[in-house]
């Protein structure tokens, strides 16, 4: 087989034990090296590694599938939060006392600007969700424990979220105190929703 | 070899590869520029102007369609056409079907740059185009390949080298995978809807997307890399028997590897493992032509200092070692669950695009310049330049990237002490990362003005090429029939061990694939074989098993109004930014609500899963929030999300919904089957759809929303926002008022 080109320089550092394979296309040219001992080697170990896990994950019954991985999960979760809904005894009078402790309120406050403005304006006069400063209640008749449950469960079918998921307890129980101060202060917004309860009850 | 036949003189068709690598480096300037632009409007989001055409989610795949078809594939083309005639000693088959490929392509690649801002899409990854378009694909992509199988037929080289089995791959597989993932229902000449629904759209989309990783982005370069490396090193090929089985193994592995895309989805599990196990397996095959570059190089290293050329080819090899060893990392299920919907997923592909394709393309550009304009390259230094500002440009880009992505996946399963998400509003996990987007915006500008020298030099080298080209003619005799032997397995007579031991000897020596080498059909048939059984071992029990897809009496098809709502979605490209597949795991179901389950897509033509939350998952965002939330943040995105990204959609409260258009749709998924009762299909789709809108429309001004939008973009889109993720929170149908259920199902709202 005549070389049309050139032949390839000789490799200097000699490492090539491998003959030249006889093959030259457009003049190039291949050695006939065997494969590396380590990719070899690693080659197989993921073949075996791969039946390995195929069997035990869908074939033997032990591995966990992630239904039931997830499952696991939520019962921990589940158990933490029903732990932590022992510790709290959220009453009427509790809420109504946070709502001369300025530090509750204005922290409550805070937390108002940042989850609930958008929807409710920044100063509770309705946007998006209905107007908080008007002596009108679509669920509840406006006591604490009415803006407490709200805020905590929710009301899924009106898009408000339930804020127990994310706000922690005290988080939770100043931004109720400080909606609380905003009954009846009557600022121009959203037209009035729900039924009327005046504050005398 | 037979002297006794007579020579035959021949020229070689540079033309066509000048036509190619000048549109490689001006497609490569459009799709890094396009890229550098989405990177820049993810930061500013002013920046789109409130105009549909410069938003992100549709110029997102105008710039993975410029990048992955204009530019690799035109590098591709012009690689095989400069390659194949020289490794075959033959001109191409026709010069005609030469013109054809080239001009059809580039018409391909600028019906995309139209149709794509326009919001025409089919809304799958990297098969966005519609269905004229494909029809275009696949008529060229034919072409191409009566092109490229003629000039094996009419070959003066009795072997096929390592190249062009690379090539074979993947003039091959590109097409069974076009054509399979995009057959549809046309319904209309810019509309259609894919034959397949839910989790078997999803699944034929990554058997897609990825092997379009593996046979656009991976084999034509590995035989680009087989062919420019050994070139421009001078150096033999390291491992001929490497390059046996890492081709082989290639070929057969990485067609099972898709469904690494859809772990924790609602894609049956056992895929899911496929698609892990796969590419574990992958792993060492595809650092076979890592091998085999780089050690091709021993005994060259001293000239890599001295040739930007030589300096292109080794950091694109090496970035594909790098890209081919993360792949398996993040197919691994429990390192996915942290990485998907993440910009991690972003730094891989723009290691592998801008530092394996980008790199490897400039090489062989660099190279090939002075031979196809026959003058010296215009400027070595310049190609230095680019070389290093390039790699800084990847490095500055991935670093970031990789940051923003790891940031972002903790910030979304990270729980406080009480069990509670540390991070429950999404816009949080975002704003955190804006910085990293800026270095990307740094590290992008880097690598585009690379890619301008890279023009800039070409242009030049162009300017003093010869008055005319030289065109030498080479001279080679024709192939006679073979005369050569075969090896074969010289077996003693002995017992029948023996016998079977040295069979296993001839096998592992591969001197059997030399004879392949000479069998071009043989060795196609294999490759086609190879590729096709491993797609059917996943697809058919993806589709034909029907415990994958358990049903979920309650899920119904959309509304005609949603129907027109989700088109929308579609056209606007929304699956770029958000996902619609809550995973099972406990930060997402907290974040997001229960679980996706394969049941509820049964209706989805295309399904909407998304690979990237740049914004919030949707599946569940059905009433959370009321109408009004929903138009005034599609009017502007920080009135109710302070931080967002999303660009303003003014224009959906302005346009007017084309109702008559709803009536053609509903026809289309009527024929995939889709059950839509007889009032619909009786041509009342347009009067239900009516009725919808308008409902909807009262609902928002209830809401303390404006009048009139009833016959708005916006309606539909509210609809279909607020029916996402509902179905399977109603009651059974045996619970429920038939009246009721023969109505439309407005969800949310007041």
């Amino acid at each position: 087989m005549a070389h049309t080109e050139e032949p390839q320089s000789s490799d200097p550092s000699g490492e090539h034990e491998a003959p030249l394979g006889d093959h030259v296309y457009d003049g190039i040219q291949e050695y006939d090296n065997p494969l590396p001992r380590w990719w070899t080697a690693i080659f197989w170990a993921t073949f075996v590694f791969s039946i390995g896990y195929f069997f035990h994950y869908h074939l033997s019954g032990n591995g966990q599938s992630v239904a039931q991985g997830y499952a696991v999960d939520r019962r921990a979760a589940d158990e933490t939060r029903a732990r932590e809904a022992l510790t709290q005894n959220v009453t009427e009078e509790l809420l109504a006392s946070l709502l001369t402790n300025s530090a509750a309120v204005d922290k409550g406050k805070e937390t108002f600007i940042g989850k609930c403005a958008v929807c409710h304006g920044q100063k509770g006069e309705g946007l998006i969700g209905p107007n908080l400063t008007d002596a009108h209640f679509i669920h509840g008749s406006g006591k604490m424990m009415d803006l407490y449950d709200v805020t905590s469960n929710g009301v899924d079918a009106k898009g408000m979220p339930a804020w127990s998921k994310q706000l922690g307890p005290e988080e939770l129980r100043s931004v109720v105190a400080f909606v609380g101060t905003l009954r009846h202060t009557n600022l121009p917004g959203k037209a009035p929703e729900g039924a009327e309860h005046p504050p005398s009850q | 070899m037979p002297m006794s036949a007579r020579a035959e003189k021949f020229t070689y068709d540079d033309a066509i590869v000048r036509k190619f690598a000048f549109a490689t480096i001006i497609w490569g300037l459009v799709a890094t520029l396009a890229g550098l632009w989405v990177a820049l409007i993810m930061v500013v989001p002013a920046l789109s102007f409130g105009q549909p055409w410069l938003t992100f989610g549709r110029l997102r795949p105008l710039h993975t369609n410029a990048a992955i078809f204009a530019f690799a594939g035109n590098a591709v083309f012009a690689a095989v056409y400069y390659s194949t005639q020289r490794l075959l000693k033959t001109r191409m088959f026709s010069d005609g079907l030469s013109k054809f490929h080239f001009w059809g392509w580039q018409a391909i690649i600028v019906a995309a740059a139209i149709t794509l801002p326009l919001g025409i899409t089919q809304s799958k990854e990297y098969a966005e185009l519609e269905w004229p378009i494909d029809i275009a694909i696949a008529v060229v992509w034919v072409a191409f390949a009566i092109n490229f199988f003629g000039a094996i037929a009419k070959r003066r080289e009795r072997h096929l080298y390592v190249a062009i089995w690379f090539y074979i791959a993947t003039v091959i597989t590109v097409a069974i995978l076009h054509i399979f993932n995009n057959l549809v229902v046309p319904a209309g000449l810019f509309k259609s809807y894919p034959i397949y629904a839910g989790v078997q759209d999803a699944f034929m989309q990554w058997w897609y997307g990825h092997n379009a990783v593996a046979f656009f982005l991976t084999t034509p370069f590995l035989g680009l890399m087989y062919y420019f490396l050994p070139k421009a090193a001078g150096r033999p090929v390291f491992s001929y028997r490497l390059s046996i089985l890492h081709f082989w193994s290639l070929v057969f592995l990485y067609i099972w590897a898709g469904p690494h895309h859809l772990h924790y989805t609602a894609l049956p599990e056992w895929a899911s493992t496929l698609g892990m196990l796969f590419s574990v397996m992958l792993w060492m095959p595809s650092w076979g032509g890592m091998i085999n570059g780089l050690l091709t190089l021993r005994g060259a290293w001293n000239r890599v200092s001295q040739d930007p050329v030589l300096k292109f080819f080794v950091v694109g090899i090496t970035f594909y070692g790098m890209a081919t060893f993360e792949g398996p990392l993040l197919s691994i299920k429990s390192v996915n669950a942290l990485s998907h919907y993440t910009d991690w997923t972003i730094a891989h592909v723009h290691s592998g695009a801008l530092g394996w394709n980008g790199f490897m393309t400039f090489g062989m550009l660099y190279w090939l310049a002075p031979k196809l304009f026959q003058t010296q390259l215009w400027s070595k230094k310049l190609a230095e330049i680019h070389f290093w500002i390039g790699t800084l440009g990847i490095l500055f880009y991935i670093v970031a990237i990789y940051a923003a992505g790891v940031t972002q996946g903790l910030m979304w399963r990270a729980f406080d002490e009480t069990g509670r998400l540390a991070y429950p509003d999404f816009v949080e996990t975002v704003v955190r990362i804006i910085p990293m987007y800026w270095v990307r915006v740094f590290g992008g500008s880097l690598f585009v003005a690379g890619v301008v020298l890279c023009l800039v030099n070409l242009l030049m080298t162009w300017k003093h090429r010869p008055k005319t080209y030289e065109e030498p003619v080479h001279e080679a005799p024709p192939l006679g029939a073979y005369a050569g032997t075969d090896p074969k397995p010289t077996v003693p007579a002995h017992p029948t061990m023996v016998s079977f031991a040295y069979q296993l000897r001839y096998f592992i020596d591969a001197a059997w694939h030399r004879v392949w080498e000479r069998r071009p059909l043989k060795l196609s048939v294999w490759v086609a074989v190879s590729v096709v059984v491993a797609s059917l071992f996943e697809i058919i029990p993806t589709f034909l098993i029907r415990s994958n897809v358990p049903t979920i009496s309650t899920v119904e098809p959309y509304t005609p109004l949603e129907l027109a709502g989700r088109d929308i979605y579609v056209a606007e490209g929304c699956y770029n930014c958000h996902s619609q597949m809550v995973r099972p795991i406990r930060s997402e179901t907290e974040r997001y609500g229960e679980y996706s389950k394969p049941g509820e897509f049964v209706y989805d033509h295309p399904f909407q899963w998304g690979s990237r939350r740049i914004g919030p998952d949707l599946h569940r965002v059905g009433g959370k929030y009321p109408h009004l939330w929903h138009l005034r943040h599609m009017d502007d995105p920080a009135s109710t999300t302070q931080g967002s990204l999303m660009p303003p959609y003014p224009w959906l409260a302005q346009t007017e919904l084309d109702f008559a258009s709803i009536q053609p749709r509903v026809d289309a998924m009527a024929m995939l089957g889709v059950p839509y009762g007889k009032d619909v299909l009786a041509g009342q789709a347009e009067q239900t759809a009516r009725a919808q809108a308008s409902q909807i429309a009262t609902e928002l001004q209830q809401q303390g929303g404006p009048a009139g939008l009833e016959s708005k973009q916006i309606i539909a889109l509210i609809a279909y926002l607020q029916r996402l993720g509902t179905d399977i929170k109603r009651a059974p149908p045996a619970e429920r008022n038939p009246e009721l259920t023969a109505q439309s199902q407005p969800a949310g709202g007041q």
